[in-house]
């Protein structure tokens, strides 16, 4: 059975789209509605990224910015991270977050389900640590 | 005020990445490439020397093995009177592909280019390969530092 279950995740691995690799290294969820629960029960906002994996932008946000120890460590302390390809995920989230421009970023109030602060197109690492701490000043703001 | 000059900065930062990722990109060997007849073999001698110096002055190491090729092009094309100029400054080297044997090629992993026209053919390279090499020098510093 072990061999079986080792055999099943190193096919899966093979056969996982870049997309789920992406989210299973910086610990991303890919489900929206799991994430909005997620948030609701830690009291944290959802960092929906919207991707697609024709983007290279996307692909250099991921890497550059997103990877980076700083903002996975701040991702991973006060956010629930979420990934979607805005494309081959289209249906199973909110049209709000149909970015026209991509890479985009959407800070969601998990009760609202609305955006407090989003982003456009590829950031720095230190410009988006910075976006991250003005949704978390905004979330903080709308709790009190 | 603040805010504009915050806007300039912003833009500027984003006007010098690019879309490719040069991280560690340290040693290079030029190739450079050019069908055009106003480029006499002493004017790209030239060009060569001023494009390795300016590159050197950026950081970039030349005539270590294996390094990566970088890759100027100069192409000219009459079209009635005018001369159309069409410049491309790349970076070449091998990589792994995510083909299935995960295939090794030949690939660039920076391009840009340039179209033009050349009224002062020679002079017009020069502007614009220099333009272009120096996106790439700071694509390189935007993407190495940290």
């Amino acid at each position: 059975m072990k061999i079986f279950i080792t055999l099943l995740m190193t096919f899966s691995l093979i056969f996982a789209a870049e997309i789920d690799e992406f989210a299973a290294e910086v610990n991303y969820l890919r489900d929206y509605k799991t994430a909005i629960q997620a948030a609701k029960e830690q009291n944290k906002m959802v960092m929906l990224v919207v991707v697609g994996d024709y983007c290279p932008w996307c692909k250099k946000f991921e890497r550059k910015t997103l990877k980076s120890s700083e903002v996975m460590a701040q991702a991973d302390e006060n956010f629930v991270g979420l990934v979607i390809d805005k494309y081959k995920d289209k249906g199973n989230y909110p049209k709000a977050f149909f970015s026209p421009l991509i890479p985009a970023v959407f800070f969601i109030d998990p009760t609202s389900e609305k955006s407090l602060l989003d982003t456009v197109a590829y950031m720095k690492k230190d410009d988006f640590l910075e976006n991250m701490d003005d949704a978390l000043s905004l979330f903080e703001q709308k709790g009190k | 005020m603040k805010s504009l000059f915050l806007a300039l900065l912003f833009s500027a930062s984003l006007f010098a990445a690019s879309l490719y990722t040069l991280d560690n990109v340290h040693s290079l060997n030029l190739y450079f490439s050019s069908d055009a007849n106003f480029l006499t073999k002493e004017k790209k001698e030239e060009l060569k020397s001023m494009l390795t110096k300016k590159l050197e002055k950026a950081g970039f190491v030349f005539g270590e093995t294996d390094a990566d090729i970088f890759v100027v092009k100069v192409s000219a094309l009459e079209i009635e009177d005018s001369l159309a100029l069409h410049l491309e400054v790349g970076l070449g080297e091998e990589v792994i592909t995510k083909r299935k044997g995960n295939i090794e090629t030949f690939s660039y992993t920076y391009l840009e280019s340039k179209f033009i026209e050349g009224f002062d053919p020679y002079e017009d390279t020069r502007e614009a390969l220099n333009i272009l090499v120096d996106a790439f020098i700071n694509a390189h510093k935007d993407d190495n530092e940290e």
